[in-house]
């Protein structure tokens, strides 16, 4: 099919490629301090909005995902400025490593989430129930532990170890240590 | 579990300390292991909203099957209760209630029919002893209800059973439109019909032919002649009815029984139990989604969606034979004469959906033929302005080659996961449309919609994965210009990644899909059968 005229859509043909490279790193980053899912989502969204404003900035000889994420820190930073709900999570130092771990990690992004979705795939069907209602349709552990009528507490931890035999079986079939 | 591991857990939970805040903060700071053990756990979650897992059906298994020989410790008990009372819902479903007019059997099958649908002591004292365990392992307080409820349900069967062993005269009520009572049937409302699509409904004695928003009563038939209508019950079941199509609803709001023709049922949590009753089977709903055919032959067909459905043949005499579960993606033939066998499952053999798109006038080639607004169907997402849109691209092209599609009837595209070859024939004479699905201007955010599109002619194939289309004969290309083609980094095809799914259906006129679109849009073509006249012949 041909290529619109639009001079200008190269430009964001470009922005939305680079971007669905970046936006699990921006996500996670986001997440690691706004872990209200639908306030993540507006900061998320207020990041690419701002991004795409200034893409002309952007030097294409640098990293896209660093580029990025440093949008993803002043909203981050702004949103805890306006935020009344918690008291600040991780310091600034805290971020600064995590962000640069983010950016690390997320340069394997792709084959990490093709590990993972064969891992949850090797999952029995009540952890992947569990795993789904959390973090696909953003239940609460409350929700999920009344849905089960078992405790808070069994779904938190049923959740971490789900999580940690996901980060193992993950590791093993990117062949490295337990990641 | 590793310690970091478990601390980077606890505070994505929520459930570290301040003075444990204070420290972890510290650590990843310091720790370059730390941030980065932090950072996977962050960027999985960023996916865990973006997979599905493939086999997850809704159902929660009461064991767990795990293949992953992993260190997850067994998970608390299943909540118990669900089972004790599911069972009391099939108890009651197998053991008295029969709310039909059996006047369809002959007079031997009646009699022996009732007999065989009452307890007997065996039954209830089995049924008993296990309803007793299954309550008694149950800790809640919610068992404790259900306890009660098991023990007086209990007595009642046995009442029952010792009322109808010590009396030959068959005791099982039946009601229905013919039953000699002198009584009047109660008037109250068993179901509404809801929507209907091209439906005519036949005039005959004793079948009603109701209109939109009609409430309907015990007793009361309905034959469906022609097109599709959906019924919802006073407990909130939808039936889509199928042409040609005869039901009968009885006292019990939530039965019906299923003359002739097929359904498919959904089944809210709050119905179930909901029973269908047809010449030759009992079907028992366990809170899920299913169809029901019967045949010419008067053969029952059952396929499960998803969930559990429980059933049992009945014979030429009436009699009720085993009663069966069958789950999701299980399909069964039960048959008078060859009893009751597996067959496969055809995803696309029952209608459930009648919101359609009726076919507007035809517009020229290249123009839009339709442009539906997400938001009036089913959606999720954080925007609603998005928008599907169909184009018409070519008409009256014949191929003069067998031509590759990825989906035809029947089936369910899943790339990776049994996706078949498939092909139209040569000489086939087809119009070519586009689906084009961009619901908010591929904003990087997940817009997902369930649509059925009905096109006037035949669908004869979809070519819908990005590399198909690329490669798709350049008879068949779409002529019109879309802004951003070049956005998409794998193309526009349907992505499985995000759950996209799509399937025609079997009268081959509907196509339905369920699409997800994030950074880039979806688009697929469809090959309908054409009764223009051939505006070109493939190059070869």
């Amino acid at each position: 099919m041909p290529p619109d005229c639009d001079p200008s859509s190269d430009k964001m043909s470009q922005l939305a490629l680079l971007w669905g490279q970046a936006k699990p790193a921006v996500s996670a980053y986001v997440r690691s301090t706004v872990r209200n899912h639908h306030d993540a989502e507006d900061v998320i969204q207020s990041t690419v909005s701002q991004i795409a404003q200034r893409f002309d900035d952007y030097d294409p000889s640098r990293p896209f995902v660093a580029w990025a994420l440093g949008f993803a820190r002043y909203k981050v930073m702004e949103y805890r400025n306006k935020s009344y709900r918690k008291p600040l999570l991780l310091g600034d130092d805290a971020l600064e490593a995590l962000s640069g771990a983010i950016e690390e990690e997320s340069r394997g992004v792709d084959e990490r989430y093709h590990a993972l979705e064969h891992c949850i795939d090797r999952l029995g069907d009540r952890h992947q129930v569990v795993l789904t209602q959390r973090y696909r349709h953003d239940k609460t552990r409350e929700q999920i532990a009344d849905q089960l009528d078992v405790k808070v507490n069994t779904v938190s931890v049923m959740l971490r170890r789900i999580r940690q035999a996901l980060a193992e079986c993950v590791g093993e079939r990117l062949g490295g240590a337990a990641r | 579990m590793n310690p970091l591991a478990e601390q980077c857990l606890r505070y994505l939970d929520g459930d570290l300390s301040e003075h444990e805040t204070r420290e972890f903060t510290q650590l990843i700071a310091e720790s370059p292991e730390a941030a980065k053990t932090l950072a996977r756990y962050l960027i999985d979650e960023h996916y865990f909203a973006k997979i599905q897992p493939t086999k997850t059906s809704g159902r929660i298994e009461a064991a767990d099957g795990s293949a992953l020989g992993l260190a997850i410790s067994r998970i608390e008990r299943q909540d118990e209760t669900d089972d004790v009372l599911r069972e009391l819902l099939r108890l009651e479903r197998e053991a008295a209630v029969v709310p039909y007019s059996n006047e369809h059997l002959p007079a031997k099958q009646q009699s022996s029919q009732e007999n065989q649908e009452r307890l007997t002591w065996s039954q209830v004292a089995g049924a008993t002893g296990y309803l007793l365990a299954s309550a008694t392992k149950s800790r809640s307080a919610k068992s404790l209800a259900a306890i009660a409820a098991v023990v007086l349900l209990a007595a009642t069967l046995l009442v029952i059973s010792l009322i109808s062993n010590g009396n030959d005269t068959p005791t099982a009520v039946t009601h229905g439109p013919d039953n000699n009572s002198d009584t009047a049937p109660p008037q109250r409302t068993v179901a509404t019909l809801t929507a209907q699509h091209k439906a005519l409904w036949q005039a005959a004695s004793g079948v009603s032919m109701p209109t939109v928003g009609e409430n309907l009563l015990p007793g009361q038939r309905l034959a469906l002649a022609e097109g599709l209508a959906e019924i919802t019950t006073a407990r909130g079941v939808k039936v889509t009815l199928e042409a040609p199509c005869e039901i009968e609803f009885s006292e019990d709001e939530n039965a019906l029984r299923l003359v002739g023709g097929q359904l498919y049922a959904v089944v809210p949590s709050q119905a179930t139990g909901f029973a269908v009753q047809t010449p030759t089977a009992h079907i028992v709903d366990l809170g899920t989604e299913f169809g029901v055919e019967v045949g010419a032959d008067m053969a029952t067909r059952l396929q499960v969606y998803t969930g559990e459905v429980r059933a049992a043949p009945i014979d030429d005499e009436g009699v009720v034979g085993d009663w069966v579960s069958y789950y999701s993606a299980q399909a069964v033939s039960i048959n008078p004469d060859t009893g009751v066998q597996e067959i496969a499952f055809d995803p696309g053999r029952h209608e459930h959906d009648i919101t359609t798109v009726e076919m507007r006038p035809k517009p020229e080639k290249g123009e839009m033929w339709w442009r539906g607004d997400v938001s009036k169907h089913k959606q999720t997402g954080r925007e609603k302005s998005g928008a599907i849109q169909v184009f018409l691209e070519r008409t009256g092209v014949v191929l003069d080659e067998e031509t590759p599609v990825d989906l035809n009837w029947p089936g369910r595209w899943l790339p990776g996961d049994g996706k078949q070859p498939a092909s139209v024939q040569a000489g086939e004479r087809v119009d070519v449309y586009l689906v084009h699905f961009d619901p908010a201007g591929s904003n990087g955010f997940d817009q997902k919609g369930e649509f059925s599109i009905r096109f006037k002619g035949r669908i004869l194939g979809v070519i819908c994965d990005s590399q198909s289309l690329a490669q798709a004969p350049d008879s068949l290309r779409s002529q019109t210009r879309y802004p951003e083609l070049d956005k998409c980094k794998s193309g526009p095809g349907l992505d499985w990644e995000l759950g996209d799914q799509v399937r025609i259906h079997r009268n081959k006129g509907a196509l339905e899909m369920k699409l997800a679109a994030a950074s880039c849009y979806d688009q697929m073509l469809v090959l309908v059968e054409s009764k223009e006249i051939p505006e070109a012949i493939n190059a070869p």
